[in-house]
């Protein structure tokens, strides 16, 4: 099938055992994630009322807008994770993040655009290495 | 009765929609009055020397999405061969049961000697050896499109010839448009919003989310 070792069916003894992968949450993680952005206040016109996106039933982010995107991007999605996946996909979405915020800055150091983009090359790898290739589509990148 | 039928059917076939490819023709006043900006220039008057001068101009690249891109340059920017700079040497893995086309194989982007060239199990199982390829420059892209002919408008597309270049796009009649490295860019705001639902999608497993669009 081409799956890695470590995420292929395993049998015991009446039923089989599917593996999570590195980037799947467990249910009480899922409700940690979601309680962070439900608790979050920001300064007035900062962003939308986050707090109502959060669907804690269903455990999901709904109606997400193209500017509640940008904030999450930018500030709060490494709060967010903090302490619930490992730590290697941790450190991928943390440097996405950085490398959000820093294309995102008004001022931009144009001596430090080289790096940005071997970072930007070095973050797909680690995407690659770590998330599913479905991930890795069309309309995602 | 019967008639109304036969109307709804035609209204709905005349509705508004996007022109797609035919933008060309939408843009052709735009590049006629851009060319007499690089061309001519236009008097201006200058309010705080209180003089006249003339005013030149020129078009330094497009912001769009990734669908725009497709339009406005010409290149079809869906299917294996996506990339529109890494063109038919774009690395691509079409999913086996989900029919889906991933582009994977960013390590040969990275410096040479960088550690995971060497890597095999934590990517697709084989150590990398290819280089990155050249990115095509404005020139090569004329060349390629200049023989391509095409009409706009609704008229029966008789696609004999399979080009990945769909047409000479109208900038090309800018004169400096194809010596300039940087055409068309990719604006951050549709790029952060489709990573942010995939990573959001992907972390909660939701169902819908993971597609995105």
């Amino acid at each position: 099938m081409g799956v890695w070792l470590e995420l292929q069916p395993q049998p015991h003894c009446k039923r089989t055992y599917l593996p999570p992968a590195c980037h799947t949450l467990s249910k009480s993680e899922k409700i940690s994630f979601c309680k962070c952005f439900r608790g979050v206040k920001v300064p007035q016109r900062y962003s939308s009322n986050i707090k109502s996106l959060v669907s804690m039933d269903d455990l999901k982010l709904m109606g997400l807008k193209s500017h509640d995107c940008h904030v999450l991007m930018q500030d709060l999605l490494p709060v967010a994770i903090r302490g619930i996946l490992p730590k290697n996909v941790k450190q991928v979405i943390t440097r996405l993040c950085l490398f959000f915020n820093a294309i995102c800055s008004k001022v931009i150091d144009p001596t430090r655009l080289d790096e940005l983009e071997n970072e930007a090359i070095i973050i797909l790898c680690q995407l690659e290495m770590y998330f599913p290739p479905s991930f890795l589509i069309l309309w995602s990148i | 009765m019967h008639e109304e039928k036969i109307y709804d059917v035609v209204y709905d076939d005349i509705g508004p929609r996007q022109p797609g490819n035919d933008i060309d023709v939408y843009l052709s006043p735009l590049i006629e009055d851009l060319r007499l900006l690089w061309d001519e220039g236009v008097e201006v008057f200058y309010a705080y020397q209180k003089v006249n001068f003339n005013l030149r101009a020129l078009l330094f690249c497009t912001i769009n999405d990734f669908p725009a891109y497709g339009n406005l340059s010409g290149y079809s920017v869906k299917g294996h061969h996506a990339c529109p700079i890494c063109e038919e040497n774009t690395s691509y893995h079409q999913l086996k049961y989900g029919r889906k086309t991933s582009y994977i194989g960013h390590r040969r982007f990275l410096k040479r000697n960088h550690p995971y060239f060497r890597l095999k199990k934590a990517f697709n199982g084989c150590q990398e050896d290819r280089t990155a390829p050249p990115p095509l420059t404005g020139e090569e892209v004329y060349n390629r499109v200049c023989h391509v002919e095409v009409t706009f408008g609704k008229t029966l597309k008789n696609s004999s010839v399979k080009n990945i270049w769909k047409k000479k796009s109208i900038f090309f009649e800018l004169p400096y448009w194809s010596k300039l490295d940087v055409r068309h860019c990719i604006d951050v705001m549709h790029v952060e919003k489709n990573v942010c639902d995939s990573i959001i999608g992907t972390l909660l497993n939701i169902k819908d989310r993971q597609r995105t669009e």
